[in-house]
C-alpha cells in the first residue's frame, strides 16, 4: 500500500457503512418508488463506492507529502481532546450537582463556571504557560466574561 | 422610495449597527491572528445570532465575513504571515513595504483596497441578485432538485484536490442529513433508538465542530511543536498614504475588483485565486512591472480589492439561487436556514423587507471596515503576539457554550466534540469540509424536492429531463463531474511516468 492513510480511512469508511446499511435495512418498507430508505441507501452506495475508490488509489498513489505530525504530538492532541471532552461532560454533571443544592442561590451557571475556570487553568498549564498571573487572571476573567455575555446579556440558563 | 427607505431601516437600527460593528472588529481581530479563521469565527457567530432578528443576525455576520477577509492582510504586511488564506497573494508585497519603511502607506492601502473592492462588490449584489431572483422565479421542485445537486457537485469536486475524497464527504454528508424524521412519510430514520436524534443532527454544533474545533486542534499541534507565536514584529513606520497615491491606483482597484466578483460567483473558485488572477493583471497592466515583487503599492491594492470583491460575489449565488460559493457562504447558508430562511428566488418574493435589509447590512459592513481598519493598523500589530495557547483554550470554551446556547441541550456539545474530531482527521487525511456541510444542510432540501417532484409527475423520472432548466443544470453537473475526473486522471498519468522516469537515489537501506 503506497498511502497507508488513505488505505486506513477507506477500509473504516466501509466499516461505517456497513453499521449504516444495518440501520437502514430496519427502516420501513415503503410502496412509494422514492420512499424512505431510497436516500440513506443512495448515500451509502455513493460513499462505499468511493471508498473502494480510494482503497484502490491508495494502492497505486503514493501521498504528495507526510501531512502527519511526529507521534508524540499526535498523543498530545488526542490527550488535549480527551481532556476537553471531561470539560464538556463535567459542566452537566457539575451543573446537575449545583441544581440538586437548594439552598443557593443560583440554580444556572455554577457547573460552567467552575468547570471552564478548571478547563481554562488546566489546559493553560498543558500548553506550557507558567506565569502565575497568566494562570490565575484569564481563567478567572474569561468566565466571567462569558457568564455575562451568555447568562445575562443573551439570557441563556447556562448548565 | 419611501417603501425602499422603510425596507432598509431595519439595519441602520442602533442594535443592528451595534451588531455590525462588533462583528466587523471581531472579524478583523479573527482575520488577523494566525491560527484564527474567517470560517471559524463565522462558526462561532453562528450560535450567538440565532436569537437575533434575521437583519440585526446577518449584520454580525456579514461584518465578521468582510472584516476577517480584510484583516488578513494586516500580518501579512506586518509579521510576514498571512491572518487568511484571501491574504496569501498580499505576501508577495506587503513584508517588502514593511523592510523598506512604508508598512504604514501598505495598511491604508489594504484597507482603502478592501473598502472599494468590497463596496463595489455590494453595488453589484444589489444590481444582479433581485434581477437572478426574477430570472428564477418559475423555478418548480424539479429545478430546485437540481440546483441542490448542482451545489453540492461543484463544492464536491471542485473544493480538494482528490474529486472522489470531496464526494465522500458530500455522501457522508448526505447520510448524516438522513438520521432524524423522514421528511415526507414521517418515519424515524437511523436514530439508532438515541431520543435525542429523533430531532435530526443540529446544523450549528456540527459546523462549529467541523470547522472551528478542527481547527483548534490543527493550531495546538503548532503550539505543542513549539512554533506558535513565533513572529517578526514589523515596526509601524509614521508616513501615511496620499490621496495621489490612492487616485493613481483607480483603474487597479475597479479591474480587482471585477476580477474579485466574477470569482466569487463562480462556485468553489475561492478569494485566494482572485488575489493571485488580479496581482497578475496588475502586472501585466502596470507601466512599471519590473518593480512588482520588490515591494509596490500597486500589487497590495490588487490582492486586497480582488479578496474583498469576492464577498459580495459569492453572496449573489448564495442569495439567489442557494448555491454558496466557498466554506463561509456555506456556513452563511445554514446561518440562513437557521434563521428559517430558504435562499433561493423565493426569499426575494416572501423575505423582501429582511433581503433588503441584509443587503444594506453588507453595505454598512464595507463602510465600517473602512472606519474601524483604519483605526486598528496602529492597535492590531501589537494584538496579534497574544500567544495561540491562551486563544485556543478560550475558543473552546466559546465552541461549547455556542454548541450549547442552540438549544440549551449538553447532547449538542457531545455532537460538537464529535464533529470537532471528524473535522479534524479529515483535515489530516486531506478530505474537504466543506462538502460535508453543504450535504447536510441541501439533502434535506434535494430529497423533498425530488420526492415532491415525483409525486406530482405520477413517478415519471423523465420529467428531470422535459424541464429545460432542470435538464441543463443537471446535464452541467455531469459535465462538471466528467471535466473534474478526466484532469484528475490525467494529471495522475503524468505523476506516474515522473516518478518511473525519476532515478532511484535512495540507499539500500532508505529503500528497506
Amino acid at each position: 500500500m503506497k498511502n497507508r492513510m488513505d488505505g486506513i480511512a477507506a477500509l473504516i469508511l466501509l466499516a461505517l457503512c456497513a453499521i449504516g446499511a444495518y440501520s437502514t435495512s430496519q427502516l420501513p418498507k415503503s410502496h412509494d418508488v422514492v420512499g424512505t430508505g431510497s436516500l440513506p441507501t443512495l448515500a451509502l452506495v455513493g460513499l462505499a463506492l468511493c471508498a473502494l475508490g480510494i482503497f484502490w488509489q491508495s494502492l497505486r498513489r503514493a501521498p504528495k507529502d507526510n501531512a502527519l505530525p511526529p507521534r508524540a504530538i499526535i498523543v498530545k492532541v488526542v490527550l488535549f481532546f480527551i481532556f476537553f471532552s471531561i470539560y464538556l461532560w463535567g459542566m452537566t454533571a457539575i451543573g446537575d450537582f449545583f441544581a440538586g443544592l437548594e439552598w443557593l442561590p443560583w440554580q444556572h451557571g455554577g457547573g460552567f463556571a467552575v468547570s471552564t475556570v478548571l478547563f481554562l487553568f488546566l489546559s493553560l498549564c498543558f500548553l506550557g504557560r507558567r506565569n502565575p498571573w497568566e494562570l490565575l487572571l484569564i481563567p478567572l476573567l474569561s468566565t466571567a466574561c462569558l457568564l455575562v455575555a451568555f447568562g445575562w446579556l443573551f439570557q441563556i440558563m447556562l448548565p | 422610495m419611501l417603501e425602499f427607505l422603510a425596507d432598509v431601516r431595519p439595519a441602520f437600527e442602533i442594535s443592528a449597527l451595534a451588531a455590525n460593528a462588533c462583528g466587523v472588529s471581531l472579524g478583523i481581530l479573527f482575520g488577523a491572528m494566525p491560527g484564527l479563521t474567517a470560517a471559524m469565527g463565522v462558526a462561532l457567530l453562528i450560535p450567538l445570532s440565532f436569537g437575533m432578528p434575521p437583519v440585526e443576525a446577518f449584520s454580525i455576520l456579514l461584518g465578521m465575513y468582510a472584516g476577517a477577509i480584510y484583516g488578513g492582510s494586516i500580518t501579512a504586511i506586518l509579521v510576514g504571515t498571512p491572518g487568511t488564506v484571501a491574504a496569501a497573494a498580499t505576501l508577495l508585497e506587503g513584508p517588502k513595504l514593511t523592510a523598506k519603511g512604508q508598512s504604514l502607506k501598505a495598511l491604508q492601502m489594504a484597507t482603502y483596497a478592501s473598502f472599494i473592492g468590497g463596496l463595489a462588490s455590494a453595488v453589484v449584489l444589489v444590481t444582479c441578485a433581485p434581477l437572478l431572483a426574477t430570472a428564477a422565479m418559475s423555478f418548480g421542485p424539479a429545478e430546485y432538485f437540481a440546483i441542490a445537486v448542482f451545489a453540492l457537485t461543484v463544492v464536491a469536486t471542485l473544493s480538494s484536490g482528490n474529486m472522489l475524497k470531496g464526494l465522500v464527504a458530500a455522501f457522508a454528508g448526505l447520510f448524516i442529513s438522513t438520521i432524524g424524521i423522514d421528511p415526507v412519510s414521517g418515519d424515524f430514520r437511523n436514530t439508532f433508538d438515541v431520543a435525542e436524534l429523533f430531532n435530526g443532527i443540529s446544523i450549528v454544533p456540527a459546523l462549529v465542530g467541523l470547522f472551528a474545533v478542527s481547527q483548534v486542534l490543527l493550531s495546538l499541534e503548532d503550539v505543542f511543536m513549539g512554533k506558535a507565536g513565533i513572529v517578526k514584529h514589523g515596526e509601524l513606520s509614521r508616513q501615511g498614504l496620499t490621496l495621489g497615491e490612492i487616485w493613481k491606483e483607480r483603474v487597479n482597484f475597479l479591474r480587482s475588483s471585477l476580477i474579485g466578483i466574477v470569482t466569487g460567483i463562480i462556485p468553489a473558485t475561492g478569494a485566494s485565486a482572485a488575489t493571485f488572477i488580479a496581482y497578475a493583471e496588475a502586472k501585466r497592466f502596470s507601466k512599471t512591472p519590473e518593480k512588482f515583487g520588490t515591494g509596490t503599492l500597486e500589487g497590495v491594492a490588487a490582492t486586497e480589492s480582488a479578496n474583498n470583491a469576492v464577498t459580495g460575489g459569492a453572496l449573489i449565488p448564495l442569495m439567489t439561487l442557494g448555491v454558496p460559493g466557498d466554506v463561509i457562504t456555506a456556513l452563511l447558508l445554514g446561518a440562513l436556514m437557521i434563521q428559517g430562511l430558504s435562499p433561493g428566488p423565493l426569499l426575494f418574493q416572501e423575505h423582501g423587507t429582511i433581503v433588503s435589509g441584509i443587503f444594506a447590512a453588507f453595505f454598512i459592513a464595507n463602510i465600517l471596515m473602512l472606519v474601524l481598519g483604519l483605526l486598528a493598523v496602529r492597535v492590531l500589530g501589537k494584538v496579534v503576539h497574544v500567544p495561540t495557547g491562551i486563544l485556543m483554550s478560550i475558543v473552546l470554551t466559546l465552541c461549547a457554550i455556542g454548541s450549547y446556547a442552540n438549544n440549551n441541550a449538553a447532547f449538542d456539545m457531545g455532537v460538537m466534540a464529535v464533529f470537532g474530531i471528524i473535522g479534524y482527521l479529515m483535515l489530516k487525511a486531506d478530505f474537504p469540509q466543506p462538502p460535508m456541510l453543504l450535504a447536510m444542510i441541501l439533502g434535506p432540501l434535494a430529497e423533498s424536492n425530488f420526492r415532491r417532484t415525483l409525486a406530482i409527475s405520477r413517478d415519471d423520472f423523465s420529467v428531470f429531463f422535459t424541464s429545460p432548466i432542470a435538464c441543463v443544470i443537471l446535464c452541467i453537473s455531469l459535465a462538471i463531474v466528467c471535466s473534474v475526473a478526466w484532469k484528475e486522471h490525467k494529471a495522475l498519468k503524468i505523476r506516474t511516468i515522473e516518478n518511473d522516469n525519476t532515478p532511484d537515489t535512495s540507499t539500500t537501506a532508505e529503500r528497506f
